[in-house]
């Protein structure tokens, strides 16, 4: 069986899966409103102030709804999520999944993996809400982030999961 | 040109030697116990042919190609596995998580249904697999393991969970997979002496092969 045909596969069971999960994305998205509700609340009151804060606030708020999900996805290889963070969330989900400590290890691996790709989504997340042209190298510096670590797990799967 | 064969094969894990320098061959179309006491390195030996771990050192050949050098991979898809756990996908039913690995290993659906009819599957097969009992379960990590007709099978405990018509069941299709060219070895501890219809018994004890008994 070709690439193409295994991905779509996987991608078909993924979906799948994640329907019959769906009670998991549920409560990732409780929580994701709960963030937002309380920031809402305790952010300044001023509007500038909040579109100032809100890109970087948006991002910190998904990194950590879908860590919520990062640590038991590799247990049913259910991935999910945007992309740069999910190449990265997969392999070291892949790789902290036989720790024993793995609630702990995945996000002090992951935190300063994914701060590139944190600063850079709220970097062009700002731009777009204040109507300004996103620099176009911003957009490769995040694709070249996304091939790197894509490549990356491409090559080394097979021996992380081994033993 | 012989179905398997093991030069050397170790593998440690930290201090622990769990199989210690490993040399055997296996010829195609034999059904093979692989005997031994809790911890012996059955399980290891078998996912090491299994290619789910690396060998510390030695050397593994399945049908005359090295399992961990390049083109080995493409081996993967001529064996069958079954571990401890029968690693199915619980929120799917048997059915769309043998559906998932013939496409996967580009069996037909009649291939599947008949794998599927072979292990008494029917009454559960659209069932999800956290619903059903142990013995469905093992039953439907088998069809797994069998889908495809594969080469080589390997089943760690295969008789564990299953009630003694299925076992019995298993026993005659492995013998008719014998029979058909493919070489089976499965790890079990339980019995005293050689298993009936089995050619040929190694027994492993501390990581190493301690014996060696080929059926009369």
């Amino acid at each position: 069986m070709n690439g193409p045909a295994v991905a779509r596969a996987v991608l078909a069971k993924d979906l799948l899966l994640d329907f019959r999960t769906r009670d998991r994305l549920g409560h990732m998205a409780v929580f994701a409103l709960l963030v937002v509700a309380l920031l809402s609340i305790v952010l300044p009151a001023s509007r500038i102030e909040r579109l100032a804060w809100s890109p970087a606030l948006l991002w910190v708020v998904l990194l950590f709804t879908s860590l919520l999900g990062l640590a038991r996805s590799f247990q049913s290889e259910t991935e999910g999520g945007a992309l740069g963070l999910a190449a990265l969330g997969t392999l070291l989900s892949a790789m902290s999944v036989a720790v024993r400590f793995r609630e702990f290890l995945l996000p002090v691996l992951l935190f300063p993996l994914v701060l590139p790709v944190l600063v850079l989504a709220s970097r062009i997340t700002g731009e777009a809400l204040a109507g300004r042209e996103v620099p176009g190298l911003w957009w490769a510096a995040f694709a070249l982030y996304d091939w790197v670590f894509a490549l990356i797990g491409y090559f080394v799967f097979d021996y992380v999961l081994e033993d | 040109m012989s179905a398997v064969a093991l030069e050397n094969v170790s593998k440690h894990y930290g201090p622990v030697r769990a199989l210690d320098s490993v040399s055997l061959e296996l010829e195609r179309g034999i059904l093979v116990w692989l005997a031994g006491a809790n911890g012996a390195g059955k399980s290891t030996l078998l996912r090491v042919l299994g290619s789910l771990t690396r060998p510390s050192r030695g050397r593994v050949t399945l049908f005359g190609v090295d399992l961990f050098a390049a083109g080995g991979a493409a081996l993967r898809g001529r064996v069958g596995f079954l571990g401890q756990d029968a690693s199915l996908y619980g929120e799917l039913s048997i059915a769309e998580n043998l559906r998932f690995c013939a496409r996967l290993r580009g069996v037909d659906e009649a291939d599947l249904h008949r794998t599927a009819l072979e292990l008494d599957l029917g009454p559960a097969l659209e069932q999800r697999v956290h619903t059903l009992s142990q013995g469905y379960r093992r039953r439907a990590g088998l069809a797994r393991a069998l889908l495809g007709a594969p080469d080589l099978l390997l089943l760690d405990e295969p008789w564990n969970g299953l009630d003694t018509a299925t076992a019995e069941r298993l026993t005659r299709l492995l013998e008719r997979m014998r029979d058909a060219g493919t070489t089976v070895l499965v790890a079990a501890h339980a019995a005293s002496g050689p298993l009936p219809g089995f050619d040929r018994t190694l027994r492993l004890e501390g990581g190493r092969i301690r014996g060696d008994g080929i059926a009369a």
